[in-house]
Protein backbone atom coordinates (compact mmCIF):
# COMPACT_ATOMS: atom_id res chain seq x y z
CA UNK A 1 0.00 0.00 0.00
CA UNK A 2 0.89 3.57 -0.68
CA UNK A 3 -0.50 6.48 0.44
CA UNK A 4 -0.89 9.40 -2.44
CA UNK A 5 -1.96 13.09 -2.62
CA UNK A 6 -5.49 13.84 -2.23
CA UNK A 7 -6.01 11.55 1.08
CA UNK A 8 -6.05 8.45 -1.64
CA UNK A 9 -4.15 5.49 -1.52
CA UNK A 10 -2.97 2.89 -4.22
CA UNK A 11 -2.46 -0.70 -3.16
CA UNK A 12 -0.78 -3.76 -5.10
CA UNK A 13 -2.23 -6.91 -5.65
CA UNK A 14 -0.99 -10.08 -6.98
CA UNK A 15 -4.84 -11.33 -7.36
CA UNK A 16 -7.32 -9.19 -8.19
CA UNK A 17 -9.92 -11.55 -7.31
CA UNK A 18 -8.66 -11.41 -3.65
CA UNK A 19 -9.75 -7.76 -2.72
CA UNK A 20 -12.31 -7.77 -0.34
CA UNK A 21 -15.37 -5.95 -0.56
CA UNK A 22 -14.73 -5.90 -4.51
CA UNK A 23 -17.77 -5.35 -6.58
CA UNK A 24 -17.55 -8.42 -9.47
CA UNK A 25 -14.72 -8.00 -11.75
CA UNK A 26 -15.04 -8.02 -15.20
CA UNK A 27 -14.57 -11.37 -16.58
CA UNK A 28 -10.79 -11.97 -17.07
CA UNK A 29 -9.51 -9.56 -14.22
CA UNK A 30 -9.45 -12.40 -11.04
CA UNK A 31 -6.51 -13.48 -11.34
CA UNK A 32 -4.51 -11.11 -12.46
CA UNK A 33 -2.27 -8.72 -10.78
CA UNK A 34 -3.53 -5.01 -10.60
CA UNK A 35 -3.51 -1.65 -8.50
CA UNK A 36 -6.73 -0.48 -6.78
CA UNK A 37 -6.64 2.75 -5.60
CA UNK A 38 -9.29 4.34 -2.96
CA UNK A 39 -10.60 7.36 -1.84
CA UNK A 40 -10.24 7.91 2.03
CA UNK A 41 -12.56 11.05 1.65
CA UNK A 42 -15.31 8.69 0.31
CA UNK A 43 -14.70 6.04 3.31
CA UNK A 44 -14.71 8.43 6.01
CA UNK A 45 -18.73 9.11 5.33
CA UNK A 46 -19.33 5.51 5.30
CA UNK A 47 -16.77 4.87 8.36
CA UNK A 48 -14.64 2.24 6.84
CA UNK A 49 -13.06 1.52 3.55
CA UNK A 50 -15.17 0.55 1.40
CA UNK A 51 -14.09 -0.62 -2.22
CA UNK A 52 -11.64 0.54 -4.34
CA UNK A 53 -12.75 4.05 -6.85
CA UNK A 54 -10.73 2.54 -9.55
CA UNK A 55 -8.79 -0.61 -10.48
CA UNK A 56 -6.13 -0.38 -13.00
CA UNK A 57 -5.01 -3.66 -14.58
CA UNK A 58 -1.30 -4.48 -15.03
CA UNK A 59 0.60 -5.99 -17.97
CA UNK A 60 -1.27 -8.84 -19.48
CA UNK A 61 2.05 -10.76 -19.97
CA UNK A 62 1.40 -14.42 -19.50
CA UNK A 63 5.19 -14.27 -17.96
CA UNK A 64 4.11 -11.78 -15.85
CA UNK A 65 2.98 -13.36 -12.51
CA UNK A 66 5.00 -11.48 -9.53
CA UNK A 67 5.04 -13.24 -5.73
CA UNK A 68 6.36 -10.31 -4.39
CA UNK A 69 4.99 -6.50 -4.88
CA UNK A 70 5.87 -3.30 -3.47
CA UNK A 71 4.69 0.60 -4.00
CA UNK A 72 7.56 3.35 -3.91
CA UNK A 73 5.88 6.63 -3.29
CA UNK A 74 6.90 9.18 -0.93
CA UNK A 75 4.47 12.20 0.45
CA UNK A 76 5.33 15.54 0.39
CA UNK A 77 5.42 15.72 4.21
CA UNK A 78 6.95 16.99 6.51
CA UNK A 79 8.18 18.71 9.56
CA UNK A 80 10.46 21.69 8.00
CA UNK A 81 9.73 25.18 8.05
CA UNK A 82 8.61 26.90 5.03
CA UNK A 83 11.92 27.96 4.26
CA UNK A 84 13.71 24.72 3.70
CA UNK A 85 10.33 23.16 2.32
CA UNK A 86 9.86 24.94 -0.42
CA UNK A 87 10.77 24.98 -3.26
CA UNK A 88 12.85 22.26 -3.09
CA UNK A 89 10.28 19.33 -3.52
CA UNK A 90 9.37 18.13 -7.21
CA UNK A 91 5.93 19.75 -8.68
CA UNK A 92 3.40 16.70 -8.38
CA UNK A 93 3.24 16.57 -12.20
CA UNK A 94 6.97 15.46 -12.21
CA UNK A 95 6.63 12.68 -9.54
CA UNK A 96 6.32 8.78 -9.98
CA UNK A 97 4.88 5.82 -8.16
CA UNK A 98 7.20 3.25 -8.67
CA UNK A 99 5.99 -0.65 -8.33
CA UNK A 100 8.90 -2.96 -7.22
CA UNK A 101 7.87 -6.88 -8.66
CA UNK A 102 9.63 -9.78 -7.55
CA UNK A 103 9.37 -13.18 -9.59
CA UNK A 104 10.78 -16.25 -8.50
CA UNK A 105 10.05 -19.28 -11.09
CA UNK A 106 10.83 -22.86 -10.02
CA UNK A 107 11.06 -25.59 -13.25
CA UNK A 108 11.48 -29.23 -12.65
CA UNK A 109 14.49 -28.50 -15.30
CA UNK A 110 16.20 -27.32 -12.39
CA UNK A 111 16.58 -23.90 -14.20
CA UNK A 112 14.69 -21.84 -11.89
CA UNK A 113 14.69 -17.96 -12.34
CA UNK A 114 14.25 -14.64 -10.54
CA UNK A 115 13.57 -11.20 -11.77
CA UNK A 116 13.49 -7.61 -9.70
CA UNK A 117 11.52 -5.24 -11.56
CA UNK A 118 9.92 -1.85 -11.42
CA UNK A 119 7.62 -0.44 -13.34
CA UNK A 120 7.02 3.57 -13.48
CA UNK A 121 4.35 5.44 -13.79
CA UNK A 122 4.23 9.36 -13.29
CA UNK A 123 1.20 9.49 -10.72
CA UNK A 124 -0.68 12.14 -12.73
CA UNK A 125 -1.55 9.13 -14.91
CA UNK A 126 -3.24 7.39 -12.26
CA UNK A 127 -4.69 10.21 -10.54
CA UNK A 128 -6.33 12.08 -14.49
CA UNK A 129 -8.63 9.06 -14.05
CA UNK A 130 -10.35 10.04 -10.95
CA UNK A 131 -10.37 13.48 -11.21
CA UNK A 132 -14.34 14.16 -9.36
CA UNK A 133 -14.51 10.05 -8.80
CA UNK A 134 -14.19 10.91 -5.11
CA UNK A 135 -18.76 12.08 -4.80
CA UNK A 136 -20.84 9.01 -3.84
CA UNK A 137 -22.52 6.86 -6.13
CA UNK A 138 -19.43 6.81 -8.26
CA UNK A 139 -19.14 3.30 -10.11
CA UNK A 140 -15.82 1.83 -9.60
CA UNK A 141 -13.66 1.81 -12.60
CA UNK A 142 -11.53 -0.63 -14.56
CA UNK A 143 -8.89 0.51 -16.75
CA UNK A 144 -7.59 -1.97 -18.59
CA UNK A 145 -3.45 -1.85 -19.21
CA UNK A 146 -3.51 -0.69 -22.82
CA UNK A 147 -5.74 2.44 -21.99
CA UNK A 148 -3.59 3.51 -18.74
CA UNK A 149 -0.29 2.31 -18.96
CA UNK A 150 1.43 0.89 -22.41
CA UNK A 151 2.15 4.35 -23.56
CA UNK A 152 3.40 6.21 -20.61
CA UNK A 153 4.76 3.53 -18.12
CA UNK A 154 8.33 2.05 -18.21
CA UNK A 155 10.06 -0.91 -16.98
CA UNK A 156 13.34 -0.94 -15.37
CA UNK A 157 15.42 -3.61 -13.27
CA UNK A 158 14.40 -3.38 -9.54
CA UNK A 159 15.89 -3.70 -6.66
CA UNK A 160 16.60 -7.24 -5.32
CA UNK A 161 13.94 -9.29 -3.16
CA UNK A 162 16.24 -7.89 0.31
CA UNK A 163 16.36 -4.78 -0.62
CA UNK A 164 12.99 -4.47 -1.37
CA UNK A 165 11.63 -2.38 1.62
CA UNK A 166 13.97 -0.05 0.68
CA UNK A 167 13.29 3.49 -1.19
CA UNK A 168 14.54 3.39 -4.48
CA UNK A 169 12.04 6.67 -5.41
CA UNK A 170 12.14 9.87 -4.33
CA UNK A 171 10.16 12.88 -6.25
CA UNK A 172 11.30 12.47 -9.98
CA UNK A 173 14.88 10.34 -8.87
CA UNK A 174 14.96 6.82 -8.91
CA UNK A 175 18.27 4.35 -7.80
CA UNK A 176 17.72 1.37 -10.64
CA UNK A 177 18.75 -1.72 -9.96
CA UNK A 178 21.17 -3.07 -9.21
CA UNK A 179 23.70 -0.95 -9.08
CA UNK A 180 27.63 -1.13 -9.92
CA UNK A 181 29.50 -1.31 -7.01
CA UNK A 182 31.61 1.45 -5.67
CA UNK A 183 28.95 4.02 -8.14
CA UNK A 184 26.61 5.73 -7.30
CA UNK A 185 23.78 6.00 -10.60
CA UNK A 186 20.80 8.45 -10.43
CA UNK A 187 18.13 8.26 -13.32
CA UNK A 188 16.35 11.55 -13.01
CA UNK A 189 12.73 11.54 -15.02
CA UNK A 190 11.67 15.13 -14.49
CA UNK A 191 10.37 16.77 -17.62
CA UNK A 192 12.48 19.83 -17.23
CA UNK A 193 15.75 18.24 -16.66
CA UNK A 194 15.16 16.13 -19.83
CA UNK A 195 14.33 18.83 -21.75
CA UNK A 196 17.39 20.77 -20.77
CA UNK A 197 19.52 17.90 -21.25
CA UNK A 198 21.60 16.86 -24.60
CA UNK A 199 20.14 14.72 -26.62
CA UNK A 200 23.26 12.13 -26.16
CA UNK A 201 22.49 12.41 -22.31
CA UNK A 202 19.19 11.48 -21.98
CA UNK A 203 17.48 7.85 -23.07
CA UNK A 204 14.42 7.15 -25.90
CA UNK A 205 12.51 5.40 -23.95
CA UNK A 206 8.74 6.21 -23.54
CA UNK A 207 9.23 7.74 -19.92
CA UNK A 208 13.02 9.21 -20.84
CA UNK A 209 15.54 9.92 -18.07
CA UNK A 210 18.88 11.35 -17.63
CA UNK A 211 21.46 8.93 -15.94
CA UNK A 212 24.24 10.49 -13.83
CA UNK A 213 26.78 8.00 -12.71
CA UNK A 214 29.38 9.01 -10.77
CA UNK A 215 32.30 7.29 -8.18
CA UNK A 216 31.89 6.73 -4.56
CA UNK A 217 34.68 7.88 -1.98
CA UNK A 218 36.86 5.66 -1.18
CA UNK A 219 36.18 4.94 2.63
CA UNK A 220 32.78 3.65 0.85
CA UNK A 221 34.54 0.61 -0.88
CA UNK A 222 31.81 -1.76 -1.20
CA UNK A 223 28.79 0.27 -0.83
CA UNK A 224 26.58 1.24 -2.80
CA UNK A 225 23.47 3.52 -2.73
CA UNK A 226 19.76 1.37 -2.29
CA UNK A 227 18.07 4.53 -1.17
CA UNK A 228 17.15 8.14 -2.36
CA UNK A 229 15.57 10.89 -0.39
CA UNK A 230 15.17 14.89 -1.28
CA UNK A 231 18.55 15.31 0.58
CA UNK A 232 20.62 12.17 0.64
CA UNK A 233 21.77 8.63 -1.45
CA UNK A 234 21.99 6.70 1.37
CA UNK A 235 24.41 3.68 0.74
CA UNK A 236 24.91 0.58 2.19
CA UNK A 237 27.51 -2.59 1.97
CA UNK A 238 26.52 -4.40 -1.86
CA UNK A 239 24.43 -7.69 -1.50
CA UNK A 240 24.34 -10.14 1.54
CA UNK A 241 26.87 -9.26 3.93
CA UNK A 242 28.93 -12.07 4.66
CA UNK A 243 31.20 -11.05 7.78
CA UNK A 244 35.13 -10.99 7.18
CA UNK A 245 36.56 -13.22 9.83
CA UNK A 246 39.83 -11.26 11.18
CA UNK A 247 42.64 -13.33 12.47
CA UNK A 248 46.23 -12.75 13.55
CA UNK A 249 49.35 -13.71 11.73
CA UNK A 250 52.42 -14.72 12.54
CA UNK A 251 53.33 -11.43 13.94
CA UNK A 252 50.34 -10.95 16.49
CA UNK A 253 49.00 -8.36 14.05
CA UNK A 254 45.42 -8.43 13.35
CA UNK A 255 44.98 -9.21 9.49
CA UNK A 256 41.66 -8.62 7.81
CA UNK A 257 40.37 -10.39 4.49
CA UNK A 258 41.60 -8.30 1.50
CA UNK A 259 37.49 -8.09 0.94
CA UNK A 260 36.80 -5.86 4.16
CA UNK A 261 33.65 -3.94 3.81
CA UNK A 262 32.87 -1.62 6.81
CA UNK A 263 28.98 -2.60 6.99
CA UNK A 264 28.03 0.90 7.81
CA UNK A 265 25.27 3.01 6.40
CA UNK A 266 26.65 6.31 4.90
CA UNK A 267 24.72 9.35 3.83
CA UNK A 268 25.70 11.48 0.77
CA UNK A 269 24.22 14.34 2.03
CA UNK A 270 23.47 17.17 -0.60
CA UNK B 1 1.08 28.67 -10.43
CA UNK B 2 0.20 30.21 -6.80
CA UNK B 3 2.61 31.89 -4.35
CA UNK B 4 4.47 29.71 -2.15
CA UNK B 5 4.03 30.35 1.74
CA UNK B 6 5.88 33.20 3.43
CA UNK B 7 9.46 33.24 3.96
CA UNK B 8 12.15 35.06 5.23
CA UNK B 9 13.70 34.56 2.14
CA UNK B 10 13.82 36.92 -0.86
CA UNK B 11 12.73 35.46 -3.99
CA UNK B 12 16.52 36.19 -5.22
CA UNK B 13 18.06 34.43 -2.37
CA UNK B 14 15.43 31.55 -2.58
CA UNK B 15 15.71 30.77 -6.37
CA UNK B 16 19.81 31.31 -5.17
CA UNK B 17 19.26 27.92 -3.24
CA UNK B 18 17.08 26.40 -5.73
CA UNK B 19 19.54 26.61 -8.21
CA UNK B 20 22.33 25.55 -6.25
CA UNK B 21 20.12 22.45 -4.82
CA UNK B 22 19.14 21.67 -8.36
CA UNK B 23 23.04 21.53 -10.16
CA UNK B 24 24.49 19.49 -6.76
CA UNK B 25 21.63 16.74 -7.98
CA UNK B 26 22.55 17.42 -11.28
CA UNK B 27 26.40 16.51 -11.24
CA UNK B 28 25.95 14.44 -8.24
CA UNK B 29 28.01 16.54 -6.01
CA UNK B 30 27.17 15.77 -2.32
CA UNK B 31 28.50 18.45 0.02
CA UNK B 32 29.13 15.99 2.85
CA UNK B 33 29.54 12.09 3.56
CA UNK B 34 28.13 11.41 6.78
CA UNK B 35 29.04 7.53 8.61
CA UNK B 36 26.04 6.76 10.39
CA UNK B 37 26.86 4.99 13.71
CA UNK B 38 26.04 2.10 15.50
CA UNK B 39 23.46 1.28 12.84
CA UNK B 40 25.14 -1.62 11.53
CA UNK B 41 23.15 -3.11 8.78
CA UNK B 42 23.29 -6.54 9.81
CA UNK B 43 21.46 -5.76 13.31
CA UNK B 44 19.37 -3.44 11.72
CA UNK B 45 16.37 -3.11 9.33
CA UNK B 46 16.60 0.25 7.29
CA UNK B 47 13.42 1.88 5.94
CA UNK B 48 12.68 5.63 5.06
CA UNK B 49 9.71 7.73 5.66
CA UNK B 50 8.18 11.45 4.10
CA UNK B 51 10.38 13.96 5.62
CA UNK B 52 13.63 12.90 5.29
CA UNK B 53 13.48 9.93 8.08
CA UNK B 54 15.52 7.30 7.89
CA UNK B 55 14.30 4.21 10.53
CA UNK B 56 16.55 1.48 11.45
CA UNK B 57 14.46 -1.07 13.42
CA UNK B 58 16.80 -3.74 15.86
CA UNK B 59 16.05 -7.28 14.82
CA UNK B 60 16.89 -8.09 18.09
CA UNK B 61 16.22 -5.56 20.79
CA UNK B 62 12.70 -3.66 21.13
CA UNK B 63 14.53 -0.35 20.01
CA UNK B 64 14.09 2.30 16.48
CA UNK B 65 16.78 4.77 15.75
CA UNK B 66 15.60 7.52 13.93
CA UNK B 67 17.96 9.84 11.87
CA UNK B 68 16.45 12.85 10.41
CA UNK B 69 18.61 13.10 7.21
CA UNK B 70 20.86 16.32 6.75
CA UNK B 71 20.69 18.74 4.22
CA UNK B 72 23.54 21.38 4.05
CA UNK B 73 21.95 23.13 1.14
CA UNK B 74 18.81 23.77 2.67
CA UNK B 75 19.90 24.19 6.31
CA UNK B 76 18.59 21.12 7.87
CA UNK B 77 20.29 20.05 10.65
CA UNK B 78 21.13 16.20 11.28
CA UNK B 79 18.75 14.37 14.42
CA UNK B 80 19.30 10.95 16.05
CA UNK B 81 17.56 9.79 18.46
CA UNK B 82 15.83 6.03 19.32
CA UNK B 83 12.82 5.01 21.04
CA UNK B 84 12.47 1.95 23.10
CA UNK B 85 9.53 -0.57 23.63
CA UNK B 86 8.95 -3.67 26.00
CA UNK B 87 8.64 -5.86 22.61
CA UNK B 88 10.28 -6.17 19.52
CA UNK B 89 8.66 -3.59 17.12
CA UNK B 90 6.45 -5.56 14.06
CA UNK B 91 5.78 -3.10 12.28
CA UNK B 92 5.76 0.76 12.32
CA UNK B 93 4.99 4.30 10.45
CA UNK B 94 5.27 7.56 10.92
CA UNK B 95 3.73 11.11 9.60
CA UNK B 96 6.15 13.47 10.90
CA UNK B 97 3.76 16.35 9.90
CA UNK B 98 1.71 15.05 12.14
CA UNK B 99 4.29 13.98 14.76
CA UNK B 100 2.65 10.40 14.79
CA UNK B 101 4.00 6.82 15.08
CA UNK B 102 2.16 3.81 15.14
CA UNK B 103 3.87 0.71 16.04
CA UNK B 104 2.44 -2.55 15.48
CA UNK B 105 3.43 -6.12 17.31
CA UNK B 106 2.41 -8.95 15.96
CA UNK B 107 -0.74 -9.16 17.50
CA UNK B 108 -1.39 -5.94 18.97
CA UNK B 109 -1.41 -2.17 17.72
CA UNK B 110 -0.10 0.45 20.19
CA UNK B 111 -0.60 3.57 20.53
CA UNK B 112 3.02 5.89 21.89
CA UNK B 113 2.07 8.76 24.07
CA UNK B 114 5.31 10.94 25.63
CA UNK B 115 5.19 8.82 28.70
CA UNK B 116 3.90 5.83 28.67
CA UNK B 117 2.66 3.08 25.17
CA UNK B 118 -0.54 2.00 25.06
CA UNK B 119 -1.26 -1.83 23.67
CA UNK B 120 -4.46 -1.93 21.86
CA UNK B 121 -6.06 -5.31 20.61
CA UNK B 122 -5.37 -5.96 17.32
CA UNK B 123 -7.72 -5.05 14.92
CA UNK B 124 -9.14 -2.46 16.72
CA UNK B 125 -6.27 0.18 15.76
CA UNK B 126 -6.75 3.31 17.61
CA UNK B 127 -3.93 5.35 18.14
CA UNK B 128 -4.12 7.97 21.54
CA UNK B 129 -1.75 10.08 20.68
CA UNK B 130 1.77 10.06 19.13
CA UNK B 131 5.24 10.91 19.96
CA UNK B 132 7.47 10.50 17.57
CA UNK B 133 9.44 13.55 17.82
CA UNK B 134 9.09 13.43 21.87
CA UNK B 135 6.67 15.77 21.44
CA UNK B 136 4.07 17.06 24.93
CA UNK B 137 1.59 14.59 24.98
CA UNK B 138 -1.39 15.19 22.18
CA UNK B 139 -5.00 14.65 21.73
CA UNK B 140 -6.20 11.24 19.72
CA UNK B 141 -5.60 11.89 16.09
CA UNK B 142 -6.64 8.30 14.33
Amino acid sequence: VSFIPENRFLLATTRLGDLANLASAPVGYENYPALALYDLDQASKSQHVTSPIAVFSLEPDIEFDPRIMVLYYCLDIHSYSDEVAVPFFSLPSEQLIALGTHDIRLRVTGNNTTSARMLLIPIVRLTSYIDGAAADNVPLRYIPWNEWGATCTRWVNGPPAFRLLHGPLSGSRLIPGPQSDDFADVWDFSRTRVAQSELRQRDQEILPCVQTQVVLPKQMKGHTPVAISEDALICQVCGIDIRPIAYYGCSGSLILPQHYYKPETYLLVF
Amino acid sequence: MEDGPLSTLSISERRERLKVYNDAWKHLRWSECVELLNVDKDTYVMGIYPGGILTFKSRTEGKIVFVRIPSNLRGIPMRQWELSFPFIPHRYALDPSEDVLVVLQPNQSVALASDHVVPVTYPSFIIEASTFCLSPLGNPIL
